[in-house]
């Protein structure tokens, strides 16, 4: 049953990040009818200023060791920023000439950017992945404490008890470690005592051993799910309380009435493009950066198509609706992966893509509208 | 640029295209401070095109729009609405996924004063009390005749200098037309300058100052509104006698 719980969070934190992706689709295809294909580029884009902003701005070396909060928060604002602005120089040169060429025009330019930020990515940095140092300590919560003095030789534990220390490497930096002191019911040796107790003694930080509890969620996991909390609070807050959310509601049903308002459609497109593309932007770093480590130029790729199927299973438009679906499209690929088979897991998401469009073509909270295409 | 001596609007020989349709064949036409002008006319005589063309929804492709002598014609809808011009589109064009109140807070968008607004939302609530009554409610799920008093209330939160109305009346029950008419003989009286589109001639040229009559393309007939009521080739072509 643990193991159960063990996958939801894993698909939880999963789903968090289509859902940060997913935002940024809807939000597009409601103010102008667009299916931005270069949104998961945008991912892509961001995880790379997160990468360079991390490594070269500020100096910590790729295999280096976490760059403490500071630099790590700034990084991630810049990987929102910069990517924030490619969406509104790409808006405004591959997309607004297009607005009145028809929805097919605009969405083949958009396959054209994504393709384009692709090669570019590919040219550039080069086609291979980077593997990041972590950028996060790693530590799962909830854990109970196991006091190094109190430990004696045959004492047996109910759950494994793990040491954390750190080592520093030749930069000066802590690289963090973990080693299994005890592993549950087994008594503990005077030997794997007396290693624990040198490895805490040579440990760079203070070192500390614990034991945890079943399901357990990782300081990675709250980081990604407390952003998209946040992302949505905000968003809401945007949305439903300003005076530029009331313009983008407004834009989004009859953007000519809009424009009668003396609402400038374009400064309103931009700023969805934007905010949408920050979103975006930091969820790439977030993902590459800080959860799986590694990044490439094709990294948005599937993700991104993800994300659009999240979107239109919440409904396209709806912003609620494109987090709802990427949780629950984040859950049930980890529970295919782990209950099924993990080679079926992108096979059942598109599975979930057509099945929806079957039954219900308006998504879980999309309103129905007829025929626009 | 602005004359405050010039008409508050005056359009020169305006010629619009729709795509290869030539809609408007040389309009001409000059609203004054203070007056209510109904332009009246056949469906597709080029109504409501003349007006989007002021409007900035659509471009002309020749002659002149100007707002207080100063040319407007070319510029975007969100620019023209700025100097004081607000139209009430056709088919009122209201925001039904956003409440009365927010619809009405759109129409004060350029406004950066929010005291002034406020006071504005309690006078269209004073003289729409539907909208008091709806404030919170989706726009969406008001009736026709409900939504045409908030598309106005709506247009005239912006404060426009002139307000232009298309075919308010569209659509709506005989009782509730009389009462869109009542309230543009009450705007009238507060001074507000209105240039009415219409196609309920009879009504339109009852509350109006003067008309003009639109025909394809081209002003046919213009003079004080009591005028045409009596002249018998109006009479004949709009008025059913």
């Amino acid at each position: 049953m643990s193991d159960f719980f063990n996958f939801l969070l894993n698909g939880l934190s999963c789903g968090a990040i289509y859902a940060l992706i997913a935002v940024g689709y809807t939000m597009v295809y409601g103010i102008i009818k667009l299916i931005n294909f270069a949104h998961g580029e945008f991912y892509m884009f961001g995880a790379f200023v997160g990468y360079a902003a991390l490594y070269a701005l500020f100096g910590v070396h790729p295999t280096g060791g976490e760059p403490g909060f500071l630099i790590f928060a700034a990084s991630l604002l810049l990987a929102g920023l910069l990517t924030a602005i490619l969406a509104v120089v790409v808006e405004r040169f591959c997309y607004r000439p297009l607005r009145n060429a028809g929805r097919i025009v605009a969405l083949l330019s958009a396959l054209g950017v994504s393709l384009l930020l692709q090669n570019l990515g590919q040219q550039t940095v080069g086609a291979s992945y980077r593997k990041f140092a972590p950028t996060l300590t790693e530590a799962r919560f909830p854990r109970t404490e196991v006091d190094l003095a109190s430990l004696q030789p045959g004492q047996t534990f109910d759950r494994t008890v793990v040491l954390d220390y750190a080592l520093r490497d030749e930069r000066g930096r802590d690289q963090q470690r973990t080693h299994a002191v005890v592993l549950a019911g087994e008594p503990l040796s005077a030997a794997a005592l007396a290693e624990t107790l040198r490895l805490a003694q040579a440990s760079s930080r203070p070192a500390h051993a614990y034991t945890y509890a079943a399901v357990t969620v990782s300081s990675k996991q709250l980081v990604i799910v407390l952003t998209l909390v946040l992302v949505a609070a905000g968003l809401y807050g945007l949305v439903q309380h300003t005076r530029f959310g009331r313009a983008m509601r407004a834009v989004s049903v009859d953007f000519r009435a809009a424009a009668l308002m003396g609402i400038d459609v374009n400064r309103i497109v931009s700023g969805t493009f934007f905010i949408g593309a920050f979103v975006a932007g930091i969820g790439g770093f977030l993902a590459g950066g800080m959860y799986y480590e590694r990044i490439d130029p094709l990294m948005g790729l599937l993700p991104g198509l993800k994300a659009f199927v999240a979107a239109v299973l919440g409904g396209i438009g709806s912003i609620p609706g494109a987090i709802l679906g990427a949780l629950l499209l984040g859950i049930s690929e980890k529970m295919v992966e782990a209950y099924v088979h993990s080679g079926l897991r992108d096979a059942f998401a598109f599975g979930i893509l057509i099945a929806v469009l079957l039954v219900r073509p308006s998504g879980l909270l999309g309103r129905f509208e007829g025929d626009k295409v | 640029m602005s004359d405050p001596a010039a008409p508050i609007l005056e359009i020169r020989d305006l010629h619009v295209f729709y795509g290869g349709i030539h809609a408007l064949k040389g309009v001409s036409l000059t609203v004054h401070r203070g007056e209510l002008v109904s332009l009246i006319g056949a469906n597709g005589a080029g109504k409501t095109t003349t007006l989007n063309t002021i409007a900035g929804v659509l471009a002309p492709k020749d002659g002149q729009v100007l707002l207080e002598g100063a040319s407007i014609a070319g510029q975007p809808s969100h620019a023209i609405l700025r100097q004081g011009l607000a139209l009430c589109p056709e088919g009122r064009r209201i925001f039904p996924n956003l409440t009365v109140d927010e619809n009405l807070d759109l129409g004060a968008y350029i406004r950066s004063d929010p005291a002034g607004v406020r006071e504005d939302i309690a006078k269209m609530r004073e003289t729409f009390p539907i909208l008091q009554e709806r404030a919170g409610q989706l726009a969406g799920t008001l009736s026709g005749g409900e939504q045409q008093m908030l598309a106005i209330a709506r247009a005239l939160m912006s404060r426009p200098r002139l307000l232009m109305l298309d075919e308010p009346s569209l659509g709506l029950a005989p009782l509730l037309v009389d009462r869109i008419f009542e309230i543009l003989a009450g705007l009238k009286r507060q001074g507000m300058t209105v240039l009415l589109v219409e196609q309920n001639a009879f009504q339109a040229l009852g509350v109006a100052d003067r008309a003009y009559v639109l025909e394809t393309g081209r002003i046919v007939k213009t003079g004080p509104a009591r005028d045409l009521a009596s002249d018998p080739e109006v009479k004949r072509a709009y008025l059913g006698g």
